[in-house]
């Protein structure tokens, strides 16, 4: 009577088997997923890191350029330079005693030049990547678990 | 299932097993074998990183009204890769390169040549010119492309590495006190005289190497190194240029060796303009400085490196320190016959003239060598010597520029000295001085009895920040009484000496200067001179002292007072005309100030 109430409810060997190979697919699938959003985010890491060393390459570029502009600019304004200008445009050097001087109030003369700002108080230097650009997927986890315990389940204490 | 199927499950799950354990082990065998270790840490060694060597884009520099006179410009070296030279056609590669560069860029490329197959084991990159324009790069990446074009990409080796360079917009313009940089060198560049070797270190800035990973993964950010720290220079560009022009136009009318002018602010120290001849184009200075300088043995700034006996401009030192000590005042008579008999020797005036009895102003205004040789003994050698040292003579005067000489000036304790020194010292004989120190001690004079420190430096910018350099009094061994005493009877003395300066309506004091120059093996050539003149205005409030050496003068006058002084007027002009300073009437009007 036993043996068959116990066979009686036995499932059938097919349905064994679909059970086992659905797990299976269901692990498998599981580690695809995994992997794929590893990759995923390991291309968009690498993307953004060429895409960081390009930018750097850019910006040294940009500095030469803007260097290379500023040299051109003080050719062009050269005192040879103006001179020539100046010349070509009629004008002609001032005699001595041709001038005339008036009081302009407010006025005391040119100002010493300031190219940039007096000294005052310093901000340390920061990294130019983010940590998202840097860090790992188990460094992301554990920080996430971390600060996830560190505010008690989400909540601030 | 019956028994067999799970027999044949269990047979595939062994074999498997068996295949994945065999794979494992042998993954654990590949990692723990010694030659796989050592080519693993060669990889990661020499693969897995770069060392790049940052040299941050040196500081600029600007004259004091912000305008740029040193920069740096993009270039390109130009080099060549051996590794992809195919070695079937190795030697059309290497001419056509050779040929290419050389005709574009006008470097000599013809040690490539000489580069063989062989060198391709020891070298990977050879270096053919650099300092290339984008102009000559554009041609050669044409050139470069046609001939791919035509199937012949020879020049595929070709590297051209942009970076800064050195340059000077303003071009000769006060090449002197800048001094240049070796950008050839572009690995190590270096400052070389004036402003650029003496503040090399602020300029240049820390070049770094960083370990830069070559795994996208890893990537890590380049240190954002600041640039070299940027100069503001007191030189006033305007004023610079003009005297540049003022003084090449006496030497090449009075036939001198060279020239030589500085323009200070004695309030302050501050140099407005240095001049001196030869002056080298620092964009130029690989291809000029050795035959035009060196060969030559000609410094690159006389002003501060070429020594002189400076003449009868030494003379209101003298007079400045007789008077402080009580010695003599201005209306001490001194009789003058002519000559005088210093121990040792008969010292006499300029063509043996004779002035009869004269003031102290008749003894500057006729610069009477006799007076001042008199004038010293009244003073003493202790009180002459010790306020000549206090004066800056015959030490550094510690101008902030690479490249200064001095010449210390024979002590009443030294060998050599006699008390004929200190007669001759007195008129500006037997001692050597530098321009700038020249015109240092003077300042004193026009000063208020205060030597204020040369300097070129008036701010630096460091991190974005500006550092302005305040003046400083760097000694004062005369009383404000004396200098003003003396600056007005060397004012008398110059209005009366035939009137060898006339500004109108300005306020002049000054000393002419014609000295003899002294030949390597003692005595004096009789037929040179140093013609010179030291001059400040307005009298009553100085703003510009102007230090004149024209050497060795042609001509059948080659007098301070005929030479030099025009020079001296024609700066002052300039300044004044250039500062917007008005004459002194109408200066004294506008601020009701009244005179000293």
């Amino acid at each position: 009577m036993a043996q068959q109430l116990i066979q009686a409810y036995q499932q059938a060997p097919w349905r064994t088997q679909v059970l086992r190979l659905r797990t299976y697919l269901l692990l498998i699938l599981v580690f695809a997923l995994v992997t794929g959003l590893y990759l995923s985010i390991s291309a968009q890491a690498a993307m953004a890191g060429l895409g960081s060393q390009q930018g750097e390459w850019d910006r040294q570029s940009l500095l030469r350029e803007v260097s290379s502009l500023k040299v051109k600019l003080g050719s062009l304004t050269s005192v040879v330079a103006m001179e020539e200008r100046a010349l070509k445009l009629g004008y002609k050097p001032a005699p001595v005693d041709s001038g005339m001087y008036v009081v302009v109030p407010g006025y005391s003369g040119r100002p010493i030049v300031n190219l940039a700002p007096p000294p005052g108080p310093d901000s340390l230097p920061t990294g130019t990547l983010k940590a998202e650009y840097t860090e790992s997927l188990w460094e992301f986890l554990f920080k996430t678990i971390n600060g996830f315990q560190l505010t008690q389940g989400g909540k601030l204490p | 299932m019956n028994i067999n199927q799970n027999s044949r499950f269990f047979s595939m799950g062994i074999a498997f097993s068996l295949i994945g354990a065999l794979i494992f082990g042998q993954m654990i065998s590949i990692q723990n074998r010694s030659d796989v270790s050592e080519m693993d840490t060669y990889y990661r060694e020499n693969n897995d990183t770069i060392t790049m060597k940052i040299i941050p884009e040196r500081g600029s520099i600007y004259d004091r009204n912000g305008k740029l006179l040193a920069g740096s410009r993009e270039v390109y070296e130009v080099g060549i890769d051996l590794k992809t030279i195919h070695e079937d056609t190795w030697d059309k590669e290497i001419q056509a390169v050779a040929r290419e560069v050389k005709a574009i860029t006008q470097w000599n490329t013809d040690s490539l040549l000489k580069v063989t197959i062989a060198d391709k084991k020891n070298y990977i990159y050879v270096r053919l010119a650099d300092g290339i324009d984008q102009v000559q790069v554009d041609a050669l990446v044409k050139r470069k492309k046609d001939l791919a074009n035509e199937d012949q990409p020879y020049l595929r080796s070709l590297v051209l590495v942009p970076h800064l360079q050195r340059s000077y917009p303003e071009g000769s313009l006060a090449a002197n006190p800048l001094g240049y940089v070796t950008f050839l060198d572009s690995a190590n560049p270096r400052g070389v005289n004036g402003v650029e070797g003496r503040y090399d270190i602020y300029l240049a800035g820390t070049a770094t190497s960083i370990l830069l990973p070559r795994s996208p993964y890893d990537i890590t950010s380049v240190p954002n190194l600041p640039t070299g720290s940027s100069l503001i220079l007191t030189l006033d560009r305007e004023i610079q240029s003009a005297v540049e022009k003022i003084i090449d136009k006496a030497v090449a009318k009075t036939g001198s060796l060279s020239g030589t002018a500085i323009v200070m602010d004695p309030r302050t120290g501050e140099i407005l303009a240095m001049v001196s001849t030869p002056r080298i184009d620092p964009n130029e200075y690989w291809q000029r400085v050795v035959p035009e300088l060196l060969l030559k043995k000609i410094p690159w700034n006389r002003a501060i490196s070429q020594l002189y006996e400076p003449g009868s401009i030494f003379k209101p030192i003298t007079m400045a320190l007789a008077i402080e000590a009580g010695a003599v005042t201005r209306n001490t008579v001194y009789n003058d016959l002519g000559f005088f008999d210093a121990p040792g020797k008969r010292i006499a005036n300029w063509a043996y003239a004779a002035y009869g009895k004269q003031n102290m102003v008749g003894c500057l205004e006729h610069s009477i060598n006799t007076c001042l040789a008199w004038i010293s003994y009244q003073l003493g050698d202790k009180k002459f010597y010790e306020g000549i040292k206090a004066f800056g003579v015959g030490q550094l005067s510690y101008v902030d520029l690479d490249g200064e000489d001095y010449y210390p000036v024979r002590q009443p304790t030294d060998e050599n000295w006699t008390k004929l020194s200190l007669a001759t010292n007195a008129f500006g004989q037997g001692v050597a001085v530098t321009p700038i120190q020249m015109i240092s001690a003077l300042s004193a004079i026009a000063n208020d009895g205060k030597i204020m420190a040369p300097h070129i430096l008036r701010a630096i910018i460091d991190k974005g920040r500006q550092y302005n350099n305040p003046p400083q009094v760097v000694n004062q061994p005369i009383s404000a009484k004396t200098a003003n005493e003396v600056s007005n009877m060397l004012a008398e003395a110059i209005a009366g000496e035939a009137k060898i300066i006339k500004i109108d309506g300005y306020r002049i004091a000054g000393k002419t200067g014609t000295a003899e120059i002294p030949m390597p093996t003692g005595g004096y050539y009789a037929d040179k001179t140093n013609a010179s003149f030291v001059g400040w205005g307005p009298v009553d409030d100085p703003r510009f002292i102007i230090s004149v050496w024209l050497e060795q003068p042609g001509g059948s006058q080659p007098f301070g007072s005929i030479v030099a002084a025009p020079v001296f007027q024609e700066i002052f002009e300039t300044c004044v005309q250039l500062t917007n300073l008005p004459p002194d009437a109408i200066r004294k009007q506008l601020l009701g100030s009244t005179p000293k």
